[in-house]
C-alpha cells in the first residue's frame, strides 16, 4: 500500500521491499485525508492526512510538536501521519504519541472492520498485527483531557532519527504523569506513575541497539536524560 | 507501460513509461530537464526536489504515475526574461553555491516558501534548508542568501 511512500519508496530504492503489487492510494483523498475531532475528545486521522498538514492544523498540539520533528519540510508534504504508524519504526515519534495517547487504529478488509490498539499493534521493529488483507483507514487518538506535553529526543542532526526520545506528559490536576520513550527498544514503551522516578525507570526499561552513531550504555543514559529534562519542562520537580 | 500525462512548467508532457519510473526520472529522461538532479535516490539528499501543484516533494520519492494530470514546477521555471529569479540571485551574490549539484532542491524548497515571503521566518527557512545535503559550502553562504531573499535580517551565526 502506497500513501506517502516516504518510506517504502526508499526500501523499493533499495530493493529490501520487492512486493508484487503495489497499490497507490492517492487518489482517495476525499474519502482517507480527513482530519476530524469526535465527540468525546478523540481526533480521527484519516489514512492520506499528511504530516505537514497535520502539524500546521494545530489540531492536536503534542502531536504538532513531535511531526516537527519527522524528516525535513518536503518529505512531511507527502509523509502521512497513518503511515508512519503503519510502518513502525522503532524511532518513529508518530508511534510514540499515538501510544502515549491511548491510540488505535482501524483496519478495513472484505472480512469487516476492526480496531486494534497501537499497543497491540506495534508488534516489533517494523512489525504490526495488520493482516495482510487489511487496509489501514484512519488512526484514533484520545488525548486525556486537561493534560499537558512536550515531545523531546536527541538527534545526530536535525531530521534525523532520533538517539533516543520522549513523548512526555503530566496531568496538573492529578499530578500523574507518562512517558512513551522511543528510539531505545524494539517498539515504542510507555509508563504511567508519578513523576518521581519515572524518567529512571524508563532508562531502565530501555532495550537499545548499539551501533555507530551510539552504544547500548549511552543510548540508555540518554533516555534518562530526555524524560528528565522533559518532565521538568512540564514543571514536574521530576529532575 | 502506462500513458502518464502531467504538465511540466506550463507544458504539457506525454509519455508511455513503466509503472516504477520514478518522477525524477520522467523529469529528466522523458521532459528532457535535467536541472532536477538525483544524488541519492532515497529521499534523504534533497537535491531532486520539485514543486508538485506548488508543494515542495522528493521527485525520487513519487512515481511518474502517480503525478498523472499535476503541475510539476522545475528549476528551469525560476529564472526568465528579466533574468535571474531573486532566490538564484541571491545564491549566486553570497556564494551560496560552489559545484551547483545540490542547489535546484535547494531553490525549488525555498521556491515552495516564496509566494508567502512576507511572512516566512529564519526558523522556517533553516527547517527548510536542513532537508538538504550540501558538500561545498558549509551553508553559510546559502542561509544567508535566503535570509537577503526573504528580507530577514542576517543571523548572527551560519
Amino acid at each position: 500500500m502506497l500513501a506517502g511512500g516516504q518510506s517504502l519508496m526508499p526500501l523499493l530504492a533499495f530493493r529490501l521491499a520487492r512486493p508484487t503489487l503495489l497499490v497507490d492510494l492517492n487518489r482517495l483523498g476525499a474519502e482517507l485525508g480527513g482530519v476530524e475531532a469526535e465527540p468525546g475528545g478523540a481526533l480521527r486521522i484519516g489514512a492520506l492526512a499528511r504530516q505537514r498538514a497535520v502539524e500546521r492544523s494545530g489540531a492536536l498540539s503534542v502531536l504538532g510538536e513531535a511531526l516537527a520533528l519527522v524528516g525535513h519540510p518536503a518529505i512531511r508534504n507527502r509523509g502521512t501521519v497513518v503511515g508512519s504508524v503503519c510502518h513502525a519504526d522503532p524511532a518513529a515519534e508518530v508511534c510514540a504519541v499515538a501510544l502515549a495517547l491511548d491510540g488505535s487504529l482501524e483496519l478495513r478488509s472484505i472480512r469487516g472492520r476492526r480496531e486494534v490498539a497501537v499497543d497491540e499493534l506495534l508488534t516489533g521493529p517494523f512489525s504490526t498485527a495488520i493482516e495482510p488483507d487489511e487496509l489501514a483507514v484512519a488512526l484514533r487518538l484520545r488525548p486525556p483531557a486537561g493534560w499537558r506535553w512536550r515531545v523531546l529526543e536527541v538527534a545526530r542532526r536535525a531530521g534525523d532519527f532520533a538517539l533516543a526520545g520522549v513523548v512526555a506528559g503530566v496531568d496538573p490536576a492529578g499530578g500523574d504523569a507518562r512517558l512513551a520513550v522511543f528510539g531505545a527498544a524494539p517498539r515504542p514503551y510507555r509508563l504511567d506513575g508519578p513523576p518521581a522516578g519515572l524518567a529512571e525507570r524508563a532508562a531502565a526499561a530501555a532495550r537499545p541497539s548499539g551501533d555507530l552513531h551510539g552504544g547500548v550504555a549511552y543510548r540508555r543514559h540518554l533516555v534518562g536524560v530526555v524524560a528528565r529534562r522533559a518532565l521538568a519542562a512540564l514543571g514536574t520537580d521530576a529532575a | 507501460m502506462r500513458e502518464v500525462r502531467l504538465s511540466v512548467n506550463g507544458r504539457p508532457v506525454t509519455a508511455r513509461v513503466e509503472p516504477r519510473t520514478t518522477l525524477a526520472d520522467f523529469i529528466r529522461e522523458r521532459a528532457l530537464l535535467t536541472g532536477t538532479h538525483l544524488g541519492c535516490e532515497h529521499g534523504v539528499c534533497g537535491a531532486c526536489t520539485v514543486l508538485l501543484d506548488g508543494v515542495a516533494v522528493r521527485s525520487c520519492l513519487l512515481l511518474a504515475v502517480q503525478a498523472e494530470g499535476a503541475e510539476v514546477t522545475t528549476v528551469e521555471a525560476l529564472a526568465g526574461d528579466a533574468g535571474l529569479h531573486p532566490l538564484q540571485d541571491a545564491l549566486h551574490r553570497h556564494h551560496g553555491l560552489q559545484c551547483g549539484f545540490c542547489t535546484s532542491g535547494i531553490l525549488m524548497s525555498l521556491a515552495e516558501l516564496w509566494p508567502r515571503r512576507d511572512q516566512v521566518s529564519r526558523d522556517e527557512i533553516i527547517d527548510c534548508l536542513g532537508g538538504h545535503l550540501c558538500r561545498c559550502t558549509g551553508y553559510v553562504g546559502i542561509v544567508r542568501a535566503a535570509e537577503d531573499a526573504f528580507g530577514l535580517p542576517a543571523g548572527d551565526r551560519g
